[in-house]
């Protein structure tokens, strides 16, 4: 039993412990940037966490904050999962708007229960192209992955812009956005003062399908072989190169889900560029959850907290919301200098391990 | 100081503690070494003898104990400060610059200067005087990843001559020679000594020992067992105090008459645009056989293994087995063919070290029905089960099954893959380096499974570096140089240096 224990121990202990060391230290140095205002760091956090998670509206401001980045967070945490780094989320998404608000608004005469699903496959459809363009033109050309990624980031945040702004603009006058979206392609709303809207349930059950699918299905074992180790994976009779491909496709599956929740509950229609950074801040929600889902939905759902608390923040207190951002900011910046330091530790210890295994051969 | 012969002892290590989180790696071992002999030191892995060295050469410190050279106390903070005393290390592994020149490769750290320009005139008298006294030639300026593997390992020694080295550590130098090279090897050895320098040589090959040594400090589990000579002593009585108790016997080969179970037709695989990493293989392996590869490292033995694995697909040629073409079939459709691989590397292919010792288990086998269930819910219960068997069956020593495979040695990781691609009944076992860098015991029981296997049916290709392992398990053996059958000889009646003309393309295919 004992032994056990400190297996799980090791298993989960590290695990938990090292992001919310993470945010803790974050919050610290956020209280440096607060204190020049005058105003006490600890009231101010008082009010975001109060704000956030101290009433039924603020619950419900949270989860509506959190629920883009329940998505963005497990396409991103699926991704790396399954070993690849799917950073083109934000392109992904915007992809998803387009798609779910254009069909939500030219193919308006259809019934609420076609409706839905069309918007959300065409949204998903969309996504999926927008990776795979970058994604096959890597596994094929070795063309570089990060930047095509950016590259198509940027393209979609403009060709949507064009798109809503010109050939497809609306009905609105001074606005620049797409038509309204059928009203029976709108998702339900929990509450007529907060955005939450029946993405949420999605969202939360795809926690649970990859948390299942990860942890407990040989797709999953296998995903997580290659994510682990590639020549592993191809010597346990995985095909590499066709493998990143599925599981990119499956990540911006998700990713598109998270544009679609947006125009059908939250948006009606497609704003350019309505997105504030979902698609980055779900990488580092991933990051921070060590790719499991579980845990994506806990970072999420804290993101989001942040997010709804910093700006009761701003209307309580001369302190910009901005500072929400530099928190987050502060908070990337640990994982990505974690992750540096995990990628070099692995290879010292693998190189301690090749020498081992020399030793006496 | 004057030893209890009378002859000078250039070192001494006395009651040398070194304690490591877990393990006790040396336990008050004291060693004598008299001036121009040569010293070996036995032991398994894990018996001490690596620790011993990287105390005597500076990287590490003792605990307790003291060193004494020419009957001076000394200690050394760092391998420069060793240097200084004119400790050498040659590595087992060698650290040298391919692209830089032979001459650039001996003077690297200890460069001759002129001003701020490094003088490679007199850097060159040096050497050349240095190889004259030594009878050990090189050519100075071609580049060092060109040479054979036997002159980079001279190039090693002569850098620590260069650097004026009395007292010369050579680890396991052996490991990567032909045994025309090793004999070579032994031969400058000698001269060495003769020349008054001191030679510590760190091995586990026995009869090596019995060759070359003056004086054969056996170690185990951190302790030194015994000081014997070689004339007092024989290879069975070093391996009995070396493992501590007699070995059991590798299982016996049963005749065993089969059909032809693989047949590799003319296969190539080319490297490059005109190059060839593997060219007009032709070869069969029956059910009870062990086929095994011969060669020095790098003439092809990887692409055969891992064209016959299924993860590399031949240019050219094709693959039958049980009868069926099965050259187009990828790594999962040669799984459920039957054929199995024990990889070279195991840390990067062979396991998944993040993973569980039970997800390991599974690897390769995880959409057998046993594992995994409708919509592939993973039957954990049963993967659990596999790894309990596979742990007592090949005694893994681990704490558990759900514990990562890192955190077992090098051995136990092993075992788990050789359990792994032993438990599934394959019928043609791909076997690389199986013994590469565990203790005796462990090979010992790799071995006999092996033999267990061939008995059984199973055919069997043998690929390794070392030909004792090779010639100890085939019933045939293959010699590939550069890429080509060299020859196929009867490993009971052909002799090793036969063997060796082969590998060294000297003899056979290579030729051409």
């Amino acid at each position: 039993m004992k032994e056990r224990i400190s297996v799980l121990g090791e298993k989960y202990g590290r695990a938990i412990l090292r992001p919310i060391a993470t945010i803790a230290v974050a919050l610290v140095i956020g209280m440096l940037f607060i204190l020049p205002t005058g105003f006490s760091p600890l009231k101010a956090y008082g009010i975001i966490f109060k704000g956030a998670f101290g009433s039924s509206v603020g619950w419900l401001g949270t989860l509506a904050k959190a629920t883009p980045l329940l998505f963005t967070g497990l396409a991103a945490a699926f991704a790396s999962w399954g070993g690849c780094f799917n950073i083109g989320i934000e392109g992904q998404l915007y992809m998803g708007a387009m798609a779910a608000a254009l069909v939500g608004h030219f193919c308006g005469g259809l019934p609420g229960v076609i409706l839905i699903p069309l918007c959300l496959i065409a949204a998903m459809a969309a996504a999926v192209l927008w990776a795979l363009i970058p994604g096959l033109l890597n596994n094929k050309l070795e063309i570089n992955i990060f930047i095509m990624f950016f590259i198509f980031n940027n393209i979609a945040s403009l060709l949507t812009d064009y798109l809503a702004s010109n050939p497809l603009r609306g009905e609105l006058v001074g606005v620049e956005a797409t038509g309204r979206i059928a009203a029976q392609a709108r998702f339900f709303r929990f509450s007529n003062y907060s955005d939450l809207n029946g993405g949420l349930l999605i969202a939360l059950g795809l926690v649970l399908l990859f948390w299942f699918v990860q942890y407990k299905t040989r797709f999953g074992y296998e995903c997580s072989a290659i994510g682990q180790n590639a020549t592993f994976g191809e010597y346990i009779g995985i095909r590499h190169a066709r493998r990143s491909m599925l599981v990119l496709t499956i990540s911006a599956m998700v990713a598109g889900l998270c544009g679609a929740e947006q125009t059908m509950g939250v948006l009606g229609r497609f704003y350019p560029n309505f997105s504030s950074d979902y698609g980055f801040t779900g990488i580092s929600i991933g990051m921070l959850a060590n790719d499991n889902p579980i845990a994506v939905a806990i970072f999420a759902i804290f993101f989001g907290g942040l997010t709804y608390g910093g700006q009761q923040l701003e209307s309580n207190s001369a302190i910009s919301s901005d500072l929400v951002r530099v928190i987050q900011a502060i908070v990337i910046m640990f994982i990505s200098a974690d992750f540096i330091v995990k990628k070099t530790r692995a290879k010292r210890r693998n190189k301690a391990r090749e020498k081992q295994g020399r030793e006496g051969a | 100081m004057e030893g209890e012969t009378g002859t000078v002892l250039a070192l001494e290590m006395r009651e040398i503690t070194k304690q490591y989180p877990a393990v006790l790696a040396n336990d008050h071992v004291s060693i004598q070494a008299e001036k121009g002999s040569i010293v070996c030191i036995i032991g398994e892995n894990g018996a001490g003898k690596s620790t011993l060295m990287s105390i005597l050469s500076g990287m590490e410190q003792p605990d307790s104990g003291e060193i004494l050279l020419n009957g001076e106390r000394v200690s050394f903070a760092s391998g420069r400060e060793a240097m200084k005393h004119k400790i050498g290390m040659v590595f087992q592994q060698f650290m040298l610059v391919n692209e830089l020149s032979v001459l650039e490769n001996i003077i690297l750290g200890a460069e001759p200067t002129k001003g701020v320009r490094i003088d490679l005139d007199k850097a060159r008298r040096e050497i050349e005087e240095v190889m004259e006294s030594y009878d050990m030639k090189l050519p100075l300026d071609q580049p060092a990843g060109s040479l054979w593997i036997g002159l980079q390992q001279k190039l090693e020694i002569l850098k620590v001559l260069y650097r004026g080295a009395e007292i010369i550590i050579l680890d396991e130098p052996t490991a990567v020679l032909t045994p025309q090279e090793t004999k070579e090897l032994f031969v400058n050895m000698r001269a060495l000594a003769e020349k008054g320098k001191t030679l510590l040589f760190i091995t586990h090959k026995l009869n090596e020992v019995m060759e070359v040594a003056d004086d054969i400090y056996v170690m185990r589990s951190g302790k030194l067992i015994t000081r014997v000579s070689p004339k007092d002593t024989s290879v069975e009585d070093l391996s009995l105090k070396m493992v501590g108790h007699e070995l059991p016997p590798i299982m016996a080969r049963a005749e065993v008459k089969g059909e032809k179970l693989l047949t590799l037709e003319r296969v190539g695989v080319r490297r490059g645009r005109e190059g060839y990493a593997l060219q007009g293989i032709d070869m069969t392996i029956s059910r009870g056989e062990i086929l095994g590869v011969a060669g020095i490292s790098g003439n092809g033995q990887n692409e055969l293994a891992h064209v016959v694995a299924g993860l590399l697909k031949p240019s050219e040629g094709r693959i039958l087995f049980q009868g069926k073409d099965i050259t187009a079939h990828d790594r999962r459709l040669r799984i459920k063919d039957g054929i199995s691989y024990i990889p070279e590397d195991r840390n990067r292919m062979g396991a998944c070290l993040s993973w569980s010792v039970e997800d390991n288990s599974i690897g390769g086998y995880q959409d057998m029905p046993r594992f995994s269930g409708p919509l592939g819910v993973l039957r954990r219960k049963a993967i659990e089960k596999q790894a309990q068997e596979m742990v007592e069956k090949f005694m893994i020593k681990t704490p558990g099954t759900k514990v990562k495979i890192a955190s077992l040695s090098g051995g136990n990781c092993q075992k788990v893959i050789v359990a792994r691609e032993t438990a599934f009944d394959a019928s043609l076992i791909i076997a690389s380096e199986p013994s590469r860098g565990i203790d005796i015991h462990a090979i010992n029981s790799i071995y006999s499974h092996i033999m267990e296997l061939r008995n059984q049916g199973c055919g069997v290709l043998l690929i390794s570096s070392s030909l004792d392992e090779v010639l100890t398990l085939s019933d045939r053996v293959m010699i590939l140089y550069e890429g080509k059958i060299a020859g196929v000889v009867d490993p009971k009646t052909t002799p090793r240096e036969e063997i060796g003309l082969y590998m060294s393309g000297a003899k056979g295919g290579g030729q051409e």
